[in-house]
């Protein structure tokens, strides 16, 4: 038997991470046709995001205007990108300031860098909300300490944890204010919400593909401004076609023709966001109704990553024979995965891209679980 | 010709996985779904036999 993974047709999938990255058959039907090592470079034009067929340079262009961005190039992912910003902009114990909420791999990208790191905190339980405000205090704190603003601000458009969306905006204001250059990480946004890169005063923007178009990876998208373009697109002096901070070539593989593929359903879904966020606020309010279940972060939901306290489902578990695992296994007895084995007390779910049905089974799921407990 | 054919089929296969991904976990077919699944396979079967037919 070949290895094959049936998780996707056989279960609801709740994987906050993978929800957004569900491939669809037209974009599979690609994947199948550019599996092999190198695909994308039969027409190789010195480097990736020049390759006219498949139509990479065109796609280039395309995701630079959906993401209301001048310039972008192709990435492994978001971390990647995030990396080739800090390693541009700062040299050995310049400063950055980021959000608490930040995916690790933006620490590490700015330890990789040698940065000295400052961190803008969240507001605790229970919303755990990054305030545009505390940028500025986090600015003066820069100041005072080394004399001299951060040499970057990054801020997580969307968290992982607790799915908050921050107003860009804001904070794109507060780094014009200092002149601190400003990026901003759409892991869990572009791809699933329209995002504009220069409305939100970015002056540049990570995503990761595989987290939020709908391709397999690992395939992620670095845009900036003409301001910054050269500095971060610069040339290496021996092979002119090659940037630097790419390493030449990225995603030299079949995701990148998926993405071109994918662009025209991404650019579709967008408009449904609504939607998935009514879907999350849903599931929510009926969960939060079966008692002693809350949900962590901004309230309303602006976002389909929902994360749930959950004392109703460890008291259960106490008392079980299966302990913190039960509950895994009463969710995979009912065709649904995603969630970590042994959590009770607490975990994250997303309901991005079910269908109101699935939701709605979704629900009478974790019912009959806590109500059966 | 026989290429092009083999990703026609796999095609349809894989519109067949999307219906089977939307109606995860108890894929109860709507009478579209359902008419979708048996056009697919009836589509997919014509194409095999031409394909056995070119050998």
């Amino acid at each position: 038997m070949s290895l094959i993974r049936t998780r996707e047709e056989c279960c609801i999938n709740l994987n906050p991470l993978q929800t957004g990255g569900r491939t669809n058959a037209e974009v599979r039907i690609t994947a199948a046709s550019f599996v092999d090592g190198y695909s994308v470079c039969d027409y190789c034009k010195g480097v990736l995001h020049l390759i006219e067929k498949p139509p990479i340079c065109e796609l280039t262009k395309d995701l630079a205007q959906f993401l209301g961005m001048d310039e972008a190039r192709l990435t492994l992912g978001a971390r990647e990108g995030k990396f080739a910003v800090m390693h541009t902009l700062l040299s050995s114990g310049d400063s950055i300031v980021v959000d608490s909420n930040r995916h690790y791999s933006t620490y590490v990208a700015a330890e990789r860098a040698g940065a000295k790191i400052y961190e803008v905190e969240n507001t605790g339980y229970p919303e755990y909300e990054i305030r545009p405000e505390a940028y500025q205090k986090a600015f003066e704190q820069v100041l005072e300490e080394t004399k001299k603003p951060p040499k970057l601000a990054l801020l997580t458009h969307v968290d992982g944890d607790y799915g908050n969306l921050v107003d860009a905006k804001k904070v794109g204001e507060i780094c014009q204010g200092l002149d601190v250059p400003f990026l901003l990480n759409c892991a869990y946004t572009a791809g699933r919400m329209e995002v504009k890169g220069k409305e939100l005063l970015a002056d540049f923007i990570v995503t990761s593909c595989h987290k939020g178009f709908g391709v397999p990876g690992t395939i992620g998208v670095l845009a900036t401004t003409e301001k910054w373009a050269e500095r971060l697109f610069r040339k290496s002096n021996k092979y002119p076609k090659k940037d630097v901070e790419l390493l030449g070539c990225t995603a030299r593989s079949g995701a990148a023709a998926c993405l071109i593929t994918a662009l025209p359903y991404v650019k579709e879904r967008i408009k449904h966001w609504n939607e998935e966020v009514e879907k999350a606020r849903w599931f929510v309010e009926k969960m939060e109704a079966l008692g002693d279940i809350e949900q962590l972060g901004k309230r309303p939901k602006d976002h389909d990553l929902i994360r749930l306290k959950t004392p109703a489902l460890s008291k259960i578990a106490e008392k079980h024979r299966k302990k913190g695992y039960f509950l895994y296994y009463e969710l995979e007895k009912r065709g649904i995965t995603g969630l970590k084995p042994g959590q009770t007390d607490w975990f994250k779910l997303s309901t991005y891209g079910l269908t109101w049905e699935q939701v709605k089974y979704l629900y009478s799921a974790f019912s009959e679980i806590v109500k059966g407990g | 010709m026989k290429v092009e054919k083999i990703f026609e089929i796999l095609a349809l296969m894989e519109r067949l996985r999307d219906i089977l991904r939307q109606t995860a976990p108890v894929h109860r077919f709507s009478p579209e779904e359902k008419n979708q699944i048996q056009q697919s396979i009836q589509k997919a079967k014509e194409i095999l036999d031409e394909l056995e037919e070119s050998l």
